[in-house]
């Protein structure tokens, strides 16, 4: 039973790992190489991928998604760790809307603009920070969201994700307040209710016993003595 | 539009939840303080007197610039969205 408990646990720990890892911004260094437009026609696989169409515009079936192609510096654990060599990445460049996730982007076209005005050549590179939130499955043809592009001096820079330490740590005190309203709410209203109902159940059981005993006695009372 | 209509509907049941929570907190807590703090002095021993002490206290509770900031839970998400929405779109 522990064991099941335990890795319901692990399971759960995960999916929120994974969530974050999806939903979080991060931060690349990249070298924008080009920007292009493709057709998607979505599946029911990799739709859930996908933002909407532009704010403004009907959803349809299938639509044009704009395209930033790039080499970025290789990273793992989050961005946290960088090897020095580089990865092709492709993002996409779409509008969040006032939806899922909340980065309330509508300004996908100048993005795409921007993306344009900084594209370089490995011979003559203009480094660039990307913005986005979302993963790269090249199986589902799936691409991370960029939601912002700035200039930086090199591939070296170092990138400090203040938003996301904001959040873990406004996360973890939400979360601690929640327990602490949960204690109050225990030891103020719960356990007091439970005492009264404990105190009724007690004498419940008790004029049940003398009852049983006046029967008792009664019955006893037939019996030849 | 309907999106920020859904998203105004969304935030509204959401905060309205968290409003409540926090004002029902907030209120137990400085009851319970109120309770602990004649129970540890007490000006007299008539019960009534408890009973007028707590509900004095809790009358000036509802007056206090505490239980005002409350409403800062439905300030500051809107703040926050304008905020992001804002700078995100901003060049």
């Amino acid at each position: 039973m522990r064991r099941i408990t335990r890795s319901f646990r692990w399971l759960a720990a995960l999916i929120l790992l994974m969530f974050f890892s999806y939903v979080l911004p991060q931060q690349d260094v990249a070298r924008i190489t080009d920007t292009s437009v493709i057709r998607q026609d979505f599946s029911a696989w990799n739709r859930l991928f996908f933002a909407q169409a532009d704010a403004g515009n009907v959803d349809g079936t299938t639509r044009d998604v704009r395209l930033i192609e790039s080499q970025r510096m290789r990273s793992y654990l989050f961005g946290f760790i960088r090897t020095g060599s580089e990865q092709t990445m492709v993002y996409r460049n779409e509008d969040t809307g006032w939806i899922w996730p909340p980065y309330f982007k509508f300004d996908s076209s100048d993005l795409q603009a921007e993306a344009g005005d900084l594209a370089s050549t490995a011979a003559a590179p203009q480094w660039v920070v990307v913005r986005h939130y979302g993963w790269r499955i090249p199986f589902l043809t799936v691409y991370p969201n960029a939601t912002a592009i700035w200039p930086v001096a090199g591939p070296d820079v170092r990138l400090i994700p203040w938003f996301n330490i904001f959040f873990f740590i406004a996360l973890a005190v939400g979360f601690g307040f929640l327990r602490l309203v949960w204690r109050q709410f225990r030891e103020r209203t719960v356990d007091p209710a439970l005492n009264t109902v404990g105190q009724t159940w007690d004498g419940i059981e008790a004029t049940a016993t003398t009852q049983q005993g006046r029967l008792r006695t009664w019955l006893n009372s037939w019996r030849r003595k | 539009m309907f999106g920020l209509v859904r998203l105004a509907l969304i935030l509204f049941v959401a905060l309205t939840i968290i409003y409540v929570m926090v004002s029902l907190y907030s209120r137990s807590v400085r009851k319970e303080r109120l309770e602990n703090e004649w129970d540890g002095a007490p000006a007299s021993t008539d019960p009534g007197a408890r009973d007028a002490f707590i509900a004095k206290g809790m009358a000036d509770y509802r007056g206090s610039l505490r239980r005002r900031l409350i409403w800062l839970i439905y300030v500051v998400p809107v703040v926050a969205v304008i905020a992001v929405t804002y700078f995100t779109n901003s060049n």
